[in-house]
């Protein structure tokens, strides 16, 4: 790995666990645990569009592992591994349609992270409570998802724009 | 072949409904398969090994629970839960887990469960003990 990645990552990861730890300190719905806003998905998005498909595999692992072994336990860091997969895949996976824009995808990622998190409750609980919980969570997912997109959008123009007047 | 704006704009609005409509199908989907209870009478603990443990709901008890095993007085150290059984209610009034969700989530009353997003249980996720409302139904 390059120098030049291997900084991005590593600033990459220190952003992402931020965005993480002010993430658990907003709950949303006080009542039911586990919806967030997911600020730390803005990083992976970023590296959806960004980085190469392995670095950004790899990025979701280190964001996962780090944030629980810091913030969490290891049952809540198999939650957010599942979660993790199957959105950066489902978000790869996307990413290939050309020219698609990061409000798709960021909605994808949302609904397939509740995806993950419920096969996992499924297992770990019972599907009893994952009936009554998945509704709700899929409905912060799909609404956090697209708002998540929105600013990922201006932000990646800010980016573009940037770059452009660097590089002229 | 480059797209234009309006056919770029037209196929992220496809996609981004046919995520959302994804979701709703999801959604209508746990819905459907929600279990249906009668009238809930008890209140059952299910503990991380898989036991479960049946209580009255018109009983009053406090349960302690260790490292998934009912012990008899809280310390604060392994994994420990606290649920409180009183006059038909159930909740958890304490928890050593990382974000105290469990205890945020309220009471479970027969008349609450139609209204709590997590209907009949409460979950405390990190340390895989879960409280159920059971009715006759089940």
């Amino acid at each position: 790995m390059r120098i030049r990645t291997l900084t991005k990552m590593a600033l990459l990861t220190a952003a992402a666990l931020i965005l993480g730890y002010l993430d658990s300190l907003i709950p949303l719905v006080p009542s039911v645990p586990g919806i967030k806003l997911g600020l730390s998905n803005l990083v992976l998005l970023y590296a959806v569009f960004y980085m190469r498909p392995h670095e950004t595999v790899l990025l979701m692992l280190l964001k996962v592992g780090l944030s629980s072994l810091l913030f969490g336990n290891a049952v809540g860091g198999l939650y957010a591994l599942a979660g993790g997969v199957l959105s950066v895949t489902g978000m790869l996976l996307l990413k290939r349609i050309p020219n698609v824009s990061p409000i798709p995808v960021s909605t994808a990622g949302g609904i397939l992270h509740i995806v993950g998190q419920c096969a996992v409750g499924c297992v770990l609980i019972s599907y009893g409570p994952v009936l009554f919980y998945a509704p709700w969570l899929f409905l912060c997912g799909t609404v956090t998802g697209i708002l998540l997109g929105v600013c990922a959008r201006a932000t990646f123009y800010g980016i573009e724009r940037y770059e452009r007047r660097r590089g002229a | 072949m480059e797209r234009t704006t309006g056919t770029r704009r037209k196929l992220n609005w496809l996609l981004t409904a046919a995520a959302i409509l994804f979701a709703a199908l999801l959604v209508v989907l746990c819905l459907l398969l929600r279990p249906k209870t009668g009238a809930p009478d008890r209140f059952v603990i299910h503990f991380a090994d898989g036991e479960t443990l049946e209580i009255p709901a018109w009983e009053t008890k406090t349960i302690v629970i260790r490292d998934g095993r009912i012990v008899d007085s809280a310390t604060g150290e392994g994994d420990e839960n606290v649920i409180r059984i009183e006059n038909g209610r159930a909740w958890m009034e304490q928890a050593n887990c990382p974000h105290h969700e469990c205890m945020r989530q309220g009471a479970l009353t027969a008349e609450t469960v139609r209204s709590r997003p997590l209907g009949t249980w409460i979950v405390c996720a990190p340390h895989k003990v879960y409280i159920e409302f059971a009715g006759g139904g089940q």
